[in-house]
């Protein structure tokens, strides 16, 4: 069969169409008044979720850029466990951004590669040093502030319930995230131990009603006994753990003997083998062992034999849970959850909810095993496990100081065009504490340009080759950055647009007591402007600072008890996003190979059948 | 649909880049976008005079787009958030998106289960324009042709106060007559009845000539609606006209499974009738 190529130049419309689509699919299912989309199947099964990764991957799509968005999310959600829905909508922006930028451009394909490639360095370099900074502080640590090291179990509630919410309906959410809670108290100090082992510590058990859920204490190990438990006095038992049949090969059912001489052969080689299967038995009771735990089947001789010394056995328990058995020995008394629910979907589901709910607790708080493999090395390992209130507070203040690095940056790059100083003034900026960055004032500025020309000598050289792509475009990625951001709190209040703004009224009031910033513009500038992105909501309230501080901090206090969400998490996301938005637009042409059609119809049922 | 542009201008223009880049105008919309770019760019290089050898001094020469431009920006942007939508729509209904573009208007192209190709633009959005046009439709033209018929004739009002009664003139009014039962439901509550003027400014209530006695039912409250659709004036008769049936076949009904299934046909007619009348008022 031959192949027909048409290569076909990409377009940005094409890619922000296709994106566009996937962002239609899951925006009705976002956000705390999101709905959920049911899923049937031919065979009559049903699934009612809201979880962006699993409708995602249930929709057709052939379309290979789709596939591509499709496959970041999920492995996306593989790693950190949550956010598949703000990326889709991350990126979606994003795109949206890039696209205005380059109207003007000369080559739409080439402004936009660059303009990825510019907002992919920021957020590899800068990004980190920026949430630390103006994110952080107005956030909460998940340490212990009385025991360093201890994880504050209040506030890991808050950020468990939270997370579950989005997941599964509220009731049901309620019992998880308690029993969640309860396990992670007993491993309080193994945090990455019950994410590595939880497919051993959990059981789903469907039929049962949600609420009875449970803690066990123990590991329960999934398996039916093979041989009767005798009934014995509370002593300890010994267990012994095997992965292969114990049992000497050549009485395995199916295997052919062939023995050569006379007739008495056969019989002697029987009894041979019978004396070495009871001397195996004879070496388990020396040892005083009385449970084998085996993850092969054994054969009914080896079974009817250790049955007679009064063994028990488990037949086909599976790896995970050998494995969390062997490491259990030195940890005390371990605990596992049971998690039931009225049908196999429903307990999936909290099952799944849970595991991600673990992922995202590890990004939280463990950044050891963050490597990324990219070509500049990435500052960002090193970041505080940090928790921020829902609602689209880190959007918002993640908005407000990148539009304040923005308009920094660009008065020292008008600077720079009179003073040739390119890229030393845009280092020495983002070094600068926030509190003159802050201060666009054009005489503190011109007083920074006068301390710095001694830098630029040696600066420049060094600086010039790797950064002149990104020192003209920074201002511009900061506010592309800044403007896409708020595209997540638009559609989580999307149904009340009121709310919207008293959130981000109430989030300015924040930085504004933080004391950090003066510069901020006026509550009322920053309502209207957005009031006129949203539905024109009653401003009245809002306008006046006086009387709108007044007005938000009654509204903060009633969300004060509300979830919190990780700021690790978020950054992680933001930085997913950025590489999946560099990739699509670094791909130039798209070349359809027609012998593609009977891979993708056996892809597809692989996939169906692996559902 | 690309707004109109000068001609003149788009000639220009065209002749004066052409010569100078070398493009693969494949596709209108790129065309138009790219023809939208060369534009605004050759009038800022023949007016500053610089040659921009970098794109990124452009960041400072740009000019703000017009209010034309960002009109057709906007109306662009629209159209591209409807599409979206609807193939969003249609992907959780089970379509598949394919990696191929419509050849017309170079939108994605989903796939039905039955191996069908469908684009959402070309069938669904432009279409909505051609429904109304008599030229390209007959059901329209009929609908037109009717429209006029009842305009000229004087209404007649036997007991029931239709909507060209209240002094606000009720334009559009869905045709609320001779349902019984669960249609009647739906209705608001009867307008007071005013004495029957043939207004001849008003426009038809729609009633058609052959019904004959059955009883009066209630009238929608008064609104203030645009011009009643073609389209969806011959839907309501049908409906209409189906809910009558039915409900003469329930009077005669003698098993329990037909009345069952009579009443359910009742209900969705009902059901249809609510929201084509919804779709009159928005």
């Amino acid at each position: 069969m031959g192949m027909r190529l048409q290569p076909r130049c990409l377009q940005l419309d094409s890619v922000l169409q296709t994106v566009s689509v996937l962002e239609a699919v899951i925006r009705r299912s976002f956000g705390p008044d999101g709905g959920q989309v049911l899923f049937t199947r031919d065979t009559g099964q049903t699934l009612l979720t809201r979880h962006g990764t699993r409708i995602l991957t249930a929709l057709r799509v052939e379309h290979p850029l789709a596939r591509m968005v499709v496959e970041c999310v999920r492995r996306h959600s593989s790693v950190t466990g949550d956010g598949s829905k703000t990326f889709v909508l991350l990126l979606a922006s994003l795109l949206r951004e890039i696209q205005k930028h380059t109207r003007k451009a000369r080559q739409e394909g080439a402004g936009a590669k660059r303009l990825a490639e510019a907002l992919l360095a920021f957020g590899l370099d800068e990004l980190s040093d920026v949430i630390t900074v103006a994110v952080a502080p107005h956030g909460s640590s998940l340490s212990d502030p009385h025991t360093p090291g201890q994880t504050d179990t209040h506030t890991l509630c808050r950020l468990l319930s939270a997370f579950l919410h989005t997941r599964i309906s509220p009731t049901h959410a309620e019992i998880i995230s308690q029993l969640t809670c309860e396990l992670l108290s007993h491993w309080s100090c193994h945090g990455d131990f019950i994410n590595e082992h939880f497919p051993a510590l959990h059981t789903a058990v469907s039929g049962f009603p949600i609420g009875c859920s449970r803690l066990l204490e123990g590991q329960v190990i999934h398996a039916d006994f093979s041989t009767p438990l005798p009934l014995r006095d509370h002593r300890p038992i010994r267990a012994l753990a095997v992965t292969e049949p114990l049992e000497p090969s050549l009485l395995i059912d199916g295997t052919v003997l062939e023995l050569g001489g006379a007739n008495r052969e056969i019989e002697s080689v029987c009894v041979r083998l019978g004396r070495r299967l009871d001397s195996v038995c004879v070496i388990l009771q020396h040892l005083g062992v009385s449970l084998l735990l085996s993850s092969v089947r054994q054969s009914e001789a080896f079974l009817a034999a250790v049955g007679r010394y009064g063994v028990c056995v488990l037949e086909c328990v599976c790896e995970d849970d050998l494995t969390l058995f062997s490491v259990l020995k030195d940890r005390g008394r371990p605990h596992s959850l049971v998690v039931c629910g009225l049908t196999e979907g429903q307990t999936e589901q909290s099952v799944c909810a849970v595991r991600d709910a673990l992922h995202m607790l590890h990004t939280t708080w463990g950044p050891k095993h963050r490597t990324r493999a990219t070509e500049r090395t990435a500052r960002t390992d090193v970041m505080e496990p940090c928790v921020i209130s829902v609602g689209g507070t880190f959007e918002f203040l993640l908005h407000h100081t990148l539009l304040q690095r923005k308009h920094g940056q660009t008065h020292s790059v008008t600077h720079s065009h009179t003073h040739t100083l390119s890229h030393t003034d845009m280092h020495t900026l983002s070094h600068t504490d926030t509190h003159t960055l802050s201060h666009t004032d054009m005489h503190t500025l011109s007083h920074i340009d006068t301390h710095t020309p001694s830098h630029t000598d040696t600066h420049t050289q060094s600086n010039a080759d790797t950064h002149t792509l990104s020192h003209l475009d920074n201002p511009a990625v900061s506010g592309m950055l800044a403007e896409a951001l708020l595209s997540v709190p638009r559609q989580i209040y999307s149904h009340n647009p009121r709310h919207y703004l008293e959130a981000h009224a109430h989030t300015l009031s924040c930085m504004r007591n933080h004391g950090n910033s003066t510069d901020l513009p006026e509550i009322s500038a920053v309502l209207a402007a957005d009031g006129s992105n949203m539905v024109q909501a009653d401003t009245g309230s809002g306008s006046g600072s006086g009387s709108g501080v007044k007005e938000v901090t009654v509204w903060s206090s009633s969300g004060s008890s509300s979830g919190v969400e990780s700021v690790s998490c978020k950054y992680q996301l933001i930085l997913a996003v950025l590489q999946c938005l560099r990739s699509l637009l670094s791909v130039d042409t798209v070349l359809h190979a027609n012998t593609s059609h009977t891979l993708s119809h056996a892809c597809q049922r692989e996939e169906e059948e692996g559902d | 649909m690309l707004p109109s542009i000068p001609a003149n201008t788009v000639r220009k223009v065209a002749v004066a880049e052409l010569n100078r880049y070398t493009l693969k105008l494949s596709q209108c919309t790129h065309v138009y976008n790219v023809f939208l770019g060369k534009k605004r760019r050759a009038a800022t290089r023949h007016s500053s005079g610089i040659m921009a050898l970098n794109a990124d001094d452009d960041d400072f020469e740009w000019t703000p787009p017009s209010e034309s431009e960002m009109k057709v920006i906007h109306a662009q942007r629209e159209r591209q958030d409807k599409i979206s939508k609807l193939m969003g729509a249609y992907l959780l209904k089970g379509y598949k998106m394919l990696g191929e573009c419509c050849e017309q208007c170079g939108t994605i192209l989903l796939q039905d289960k039955q191996k069908k190709n469908y684009c959402v633009a070309c069938q669904e959005l432009d279409s909505d324009v051609d429904k109304d046009n008599p030229a390209l439709n007959a059901q329209a033209a009929l609908s037109q042709v009717r429209e006029r018929q009842l305009a000229s004739q004087p209404v007649p009002q036997a007991n029931e106060a239709p909507s060209s009664d209240a002094p606000i003139s009720i334009t559009g009014q869905p045709r609320p007559e001779h349902c019984e039962g669960a249609a009647s439901g739906l209705r608001g509550p009867l307008p007071p009845p005013a004495n029957p003027s043939p207004a001849s400014t008003v426009t038809p209530s729609f009633l058609p000539p052959s019904t004959p006695s059955i009883q009066p039912v209630q009238v929608p409250a008064p609104l203030v609606a645009p011009a009643p659709h073609p389209a969806l004036s011959s839907a309501e008769e049908v409906v209409l006209h189906k809910l009558r049936w039915a409900t003469q076949e329930l009077q005669h009904s003698a098993s329990v499974e037909a009345s069952i299934q009579l009443c359910s046909l009742i209900r969705s007619c009902a059901d249809s009738l609510r929201s084509l009348k919804e779709l009159h008022q928005s």
